[in-house]
């Protein structure tokens, strides 16, 4: 604010003076005329709101055309990471409590090897109704005494075992060279895999780090940076987007290296 | 110290005035009686602390033709209606500033002067009157304002409490800490 000014014994004004400028029509008139500041009338609520709705409603489109298109589940291959597999017979033991309290990720995975296997024995139709179930209400709307049932099936899934894991320089987890980090084929997976994409998270010395990256190499900048940095850093690789050699989507395991300068 | 008798009132006119209020809630032209009776308190008020007189005059019309439109949100509370009407003048005086149509002004009478230099216990000399004049202008402008409304405006604890949202007791407190403050400034 500027420097305040001081003004000593101004010359009063007098009462009838004041009273003589009193207009009181003209405040009447004036409250009258006072109307809202645009930006509180609902016309320009309604457009910003309308505006900012359909921002959103773009950017989530945008962003989930984005995403791999979930594979059919007849098609479906999963990869079993070799961590997860000894959780299986825990899970066939029967206790169902225990497959109830289980990660959303083994629950869907459970399933949807369930189904593949479903599908190629021709079973009845009132466990073909299970493969309808959405993907949202899955876990609720499916019977457990259906899910300890089928299990001891997917143990002997053929495709499961013959596809590999992907890895890098051979290595599928756990600590990693950081020449062989660097490999220059990039992720590799047995079979015939193609990758068209996936998602790379590292914490870098700086910052924490989620690029998405086409291809399956891994790019120059992220090892110059690990590089760089020379601490162990756990870099994750997940959310692939793969096809074998027909064509057809493959899901892959998420799996994590810790490079090692 | 004077009390101000525009602004105390005995419940009966208090009672009167919210009579006044709630007829002009639904019927503006009923407003007359209360903007005859408070225009000239709050032109002084805002008057006081700037130096374009027409301005003054605009500014006085603004208050109260937002006073009138946002009558339906005035809630009585036992204090006179022109606690609420100072309030709106004081958020438009300081909206002017902002738009710098007006310049933060401080008008003080001799009298005043004379006043505070004795409370400082200090000679009434010319010197001083004017050391005072430029402490006056360097003090925040909370404890400018607190200053104004008890010294040279004559306001009571309870209605600069009313004014600035504060209670009696808080007004008393922080008076005498702005008072001391200018104090130090002119001691320097």
């Amino acid at each position: 604010m500027e420097k305040i000014k001081t003004i000593l014994d101004r010359k009063p004004l007098s009462s009838e003076y004041i009273r003589s400028k009193q207009d009181f029509a003209n405040v009447v008139k004036g409250a009258k005329g006072l109307g809202k500041p645009y930006w509180q009338t609902n016309w320009f609520i309604g457009t910003v709101g309308v505006a900012a709705v359909a921002i959103i409603v773009t950017a989530v489109t945008l962003s989930s055309s984005e995403d791999p298109k979930k594979p059919d589940h007849n098609q479906v291959i999963t990869a079993m990471n070799a961590e997860s597999q000894p959780e299986v017979p825990s899970m066939v033991s029967g206790d169902l409590a225990q497959i109830e309290e289980t990660s959303d990720d083994v629950n869907i995975e459970l399933e949807e090897e369930t189904i593949a296997v479903e599908n190629d024995q021709n079973v009845p139709s009132d466990r073909q109704e299970t493969q309808t179930v959405s993907s949202n209400n899955r876990e609720e709307e499916i019977p457990s005494t259906t899910v300890a049932r089928e299990l001891p099936l997917k143990v002997e899934e053929p495709e499961t075992v013959e596809l590999g894991l992907p890895n890098v320089a051979g290595v599928t987890g756990g600590p990693i060279a950081f020449k062989d980090f660097c490999d220059p084929l990039g992720i590799q997976v047995d079979g015939g895999v193609i990758i068209h994409r996936y998602t790379l998270q590292y914490r870098s010395c700086a910052r924490d780090i989620t690029v998405r990256i086409g291809g399956n190499r891994l790019p120059p900048e992220v090892c110059q940076e690990i590089a760089d940095c020379g601490a162990p850093i756990e870099v994750t690789f997940s959310n692939f987007k793969a096809e074998d050699r027909s064509g057809n989507a493959v899901k892959l395991k998420s799996f994590s290296l810790v490079t090692v300068p | 110290m004077a009390v101000n008798p525009v602004y105390h009132q005995t419940n009966d006119r208090l009672q009167e005035e919210l009579v006044i209020i709630q007829e002009a809630k639904d019927n503006p032209e009923r407003f007359g009686p209360l903007y005859q009776k408070y225009h000239e308190q709050i032109f002084r008020y805002i008057y006081q602390r700037m130096d374009d007189e027409h301005l003054a005059f605009d500014v006085t019309s603004q208050v109260f033709m937002k006073a009138l439109k946002n009558l339906h949100k005035y809630e009585y509370r036992g204090v006179p209606f022109s606690s609420w009407l100072y309030r709106i003048a004081k958020s438009e005086l300081y909206q002017a500033f902002r738009d710098r149509k007006a310049r933060r002004t401080v008008n003080v009478e001799s009298m005043h002067l004379f006043e505070m230099v004795e409370e400082f216990e200090e000679d009434d000399s010319a010197s001083n009157k004017k050391r005072l004049l430029q402490c006056l202008s360097l003090l925040k402008d909370g404890d400018l304002q607190l200053i104004e409304l008890r010294y040279f405006e004559k306001r009571s604890y309870r209605e600069i409490g009313e004014i600035l949202e504060i209670t009696e007791n808080n007004a008393k407190v922080r008076t005498f800490r702005a008072l001391e403050r200018l104090k130090k400034l002119f001691m320097k």
